[in-house]
């Protein structure tokens, strides 16, 4: 009797591990399930992360400033404006994904205070200075609610990167020893310094907390409305990511961010470079995620879409090593149009007929 | 056109006493009354819906119902009317550049006319009938010349009786003014082909009108522009006053500038046209699209819908100022329901929402989701007896 039943529970087993190795190596198809999957590997191995990783970069050039303001010196600048670079990579990440708490208000959401150019393409940068200039000859209480009641175009990471890469006078000297020199003569463009990290730090912690534990009145974290398919306006998650980066993509694109943003850092291309890693990793699926978007669109026999896509970023990554912003405009307009076309359809997923093609 | 019963039911634009009138005089009242022992007035909300070949038709239901009537056309639909002599059926035009339309009945559920463009013509997608309700104005293209043109149709028999110039490029929306005597034209400005499909052909020329003609003669009355030369003025819906809204479509590709447009604009009689230009945040969420307008002359409140935007937004006619919104995710149909207060809005997700027209808030015990439904651009409300 013993022996019938190992041989039953052994049968039984190398039934469960031969049918395991199958799941392992079926293709996923486009279905709610395998949507639903690779949609959870998406936000619990690529877009936390980088939410999680926009925090950090924030608080560490938080950390930076404070630092550098105790004891000005070329090295620390140094330190400072490599940080401003990290951060702003790692903005150009996030900004990816411009909807729940990056996008938390139809007329003042954060991202505006964030990163100014995204409005509209505007560059407001002589509008900064201008700002930066008055701050450090004015003499307001530089406190916290002074830079809270600040519009969003004086703030941001355009602010900390003219802080950080150019003096504040008249003559905008990029020179590293100008600018620490300024800083040790100017203690006000220290406390504006600082006092912008700060403001620009809770900003971060406001969309980390926002993805992590509360968004806005819900009493949920956006991450579980967002898998839980509990988004309001009966909003779905995966066409609102996609329609997202399609929408990042053509902002990208048809503003001409490669020419005029981050151009005192001179790291256009590079931010760029990180919102098409993230992209990449969105679509490919992190190195530890089970399923990806990709895999489904494979699956369910748009190898070619699959292909076409890769082609198109590998393009863009080409104008972008070559700093060819004539080129890279035209390649991202092309991924744009596979945000429109071949990912939804590969997908399954329908982005709205007005949307996508209104009269 | 997108209208209370009222507007559609006859003409483009007229009232409840207008249509029993019409009815008289044309003798179909008498039926009607004779039927109505057995039948059920009906509010019903209609458009063009499907998002493929094989889906598309000319698709309505009954309010306060979920189960919709959908009759198979074929190709996109784009705007519709209720056939004003017949009031059970509607017609639903062809989405530009399209040679065909149809006349569907909406008790039988079947598509009982067929109508074309002439050979060298297309449809944009639009239609009005005349206050008697026996001519039928659509907006159309000489394929030759490029210029704009209303056909003119016997509302009977569809065949065509002639044809006026729309007095621009690639005239939309269109609506009979409260005086029954004039035409409003919305000419977008952009020039389209059947053979290159929907590609605009001449977006450094463009130049955008809001036109009035004479019914009588098809003369200009008066043409009105804005200054930004590359918005498209596309859809309009006419107040009982006379007051027009429009709803425009920014070409940005063929802009040198970054700066937010405003995309509604109001012209009222003897005013030069004004924008709402305010808030500009909101009007930058609309990605310099707007696809409907429709206005409740009650509260004096016009909604425009963005689906680029996932937005409906509210202004009042008379002051412009800004009055509120709702977000939906790629809504652009939108209607003002029979009682003439509260406007209805639709999406291509089957999604039905209604707000308060004096509140613009939503009564969320009037959902409609029909997950099978894709709403296309319009939807009009339209009272039929059953």
């Amino acid at each position: 009797m013993k022996n019938k039943i190992w041989l039953a529970m052994s049968a039984s087993l190398l039934l469960l591990v031969s049918c395991g190795g199958e799941r392992t190596n079926d293709p996923l198809e486009a279905n709610a399930d395998s949507l639903s999957l690779a949609l959870e590997e998406a936000v619990n191995k690529t877009i936390v992360p980088t939410v999680e990783g926009f925090a950090q970069k924030s608080q560490q050039f938080n950390e930076t400033s404070t630092a550098f303001c105790s004891a000005p010196t070329a090295a620390k600048l140094g330190q400072l404006q490599q940080h401003w670079k990290t951060l702003s990579k790692q903005w150009y990440k996030l900004a990816v994904y411009n909807f729940g708490p990056v996008n938390d208000d139809l007329v003042f959401p954060k991202i505006n205070f964030i990163d100014s150019l995204r409005q509209r393409g505007i560059d407001y940068t002589v509008t900064v200075q201008n700002e930066i200039s008055s701050d450090i000859s004015g003499t307001a209480r530089l406190d916290v609610a002074y830079f809270s009641n600040k519009d969003f175009n004086r703030v941001g990471l355009l602010a900390l990167e003219l802080l950080s890469f150019e003096t504040a006078n008249s003559e905008h000297s990029k020179d590293a020893q100008d600018i620490v020199d300024e800083y040790r003569s100017t203690t006000r463009k220290c406390d504006l310094l600082k006092g912008l990290s700060a403001h620009h730090l809770s900003t971060a912690n406001y969309i980390r907390r926002g993805w992590q534990s509360t968004h806005l009145s819900t009493g949920k974290s956006y991450k579980s409305l967002f898998l839980n398919n509990q988004l309001a306006n009966d909003d779905k998650p995966v066409p609102l990511l996609i329609t997202a980066i399609q929408t990042h993509l053509d902002y990208l694109a048809k503003r001409n961010v490669a020419t005029i943003g981050a151009k005192a850092a001179d790291y256009s291309y590079d931010n760029i470079k990180a919102s098409i890693d993230e992209i990449k990793q969105l679509l490919n699926g992190a190195s530890n995620a089970q399923a990806s978007f990709f895999d489904i669109m494979t699956g369910s026999g748009a190898e070619n879409s699959v292909a076409i896509v890769k082609d198109n970023i590998i393009a863009i990554e080409a104008s972008l090593q070559s700093k060819n912003s004539t080129q890279l405009n035209a390649n991202l307009g092309l991924l744009d149009g596979n945000f429109k076309r071949e990912i939804p359809n590969g997908l399954d997923v329908e982005l709205g007929i007005n949307f996508t093609d209104g009269d | 056109m997108k209208t209370t019963p009222l507007k559609t039911e006859v003409g483009c634009n007229q009232t409840r006493r207008q249509l029993l009138k019409l009815l008289l005089a044309t003798g179909t009242f008498p039926t009607l009354v004779g039927c109505q022992q057995e039948s059920k007035r009906r509010e019903i909300l209609l458009g063009a819906q499907g998002s493929d070949a094989e889906r598309y038709s000319i698709s309505w239901l009954n309010t306060g119902e979920t189960k919709a009537n959908i009759a198979l056309s074929g190709f996109r639909g784009h705007g519709a009317s209720q056939h004003p002599l017949h009031p059970a059926s509607a017609i639903m035009y062809g989405r530009r550049p399209a040679t065909r339309s149809i006349e569907v009945n909406l008790v039988t559920q079947k598509i009982t006319n067929t109508f074309h463009c002439a050979p060298n013509r297309h449809f944009f997608g639009h239609g009005c009938f005349s206050q008697s309700g026996e001519l039928l104005y659509t907006t159309e293209a000489d394929l030759h010349t490029g210029k704009g043109k209303i056909g003119i149709r016997d509302a009977r028999t569809y065949q065509q009786m002639g044809e006026y110039e729309s007095y621009g490029i690639g005239p939309h929306e269109l609506a009979l003014m409260p005086d029954a005597k004039t035409l409003v034209i919305a000419n977008g400005g952009i020039l389209t082909r059947p053979e290159s499909g929907r590609k605009k052909l001449n977006l450094d020329s463009m130049e955008s009108s809001l036109s009035y003609i004479d019914l009588e003669s098809g003369k200009l009355l008066g043409s009105f522009k804005v200054s930004e030369e590359k918005a498209s003025i596309r859809h309009l819906d006419v107040a009982e006053d006379g007051t027009v809204a429009f709803a425009m479509q920014l070409q940005r590709s063929a802009t040198q500038h970054n700066d937010i447009i405003p995309l509604g604009g109001i012209h009222a009689k003897n005013k030069p046209i004004t924008l709402l230009e305010k808030p500009e945040n909101l009007i930058h969420k609309m990605k310099d699209y707007m696809g409907s307008v429709v206005i409740n002359s009650q509260t004096r409140t016009a909604g425009f819908t963005s689906p680029r935007g996932n937005v409906v937004a509210f202004w009042d006619i008379d002051t412009q100022e800004f009055k509120g919104y709702h977000t939906l995710r790629d809504v652009c149909g939108i209607a003002l329901a029979n009682n003439k207060t509260d406007f209805v809005i639709s999406n291509s997700f089957g999604q039905l929402r209604t707000l308060n027209g004096s509140t613009l808030k939503e009564d969320k015990t009037r959902r409609v989701t029909q997950h099978n439904l894709r709403w296309d651009n319009h939807l009009i409300m339209a009272d039929v007896l059953v």
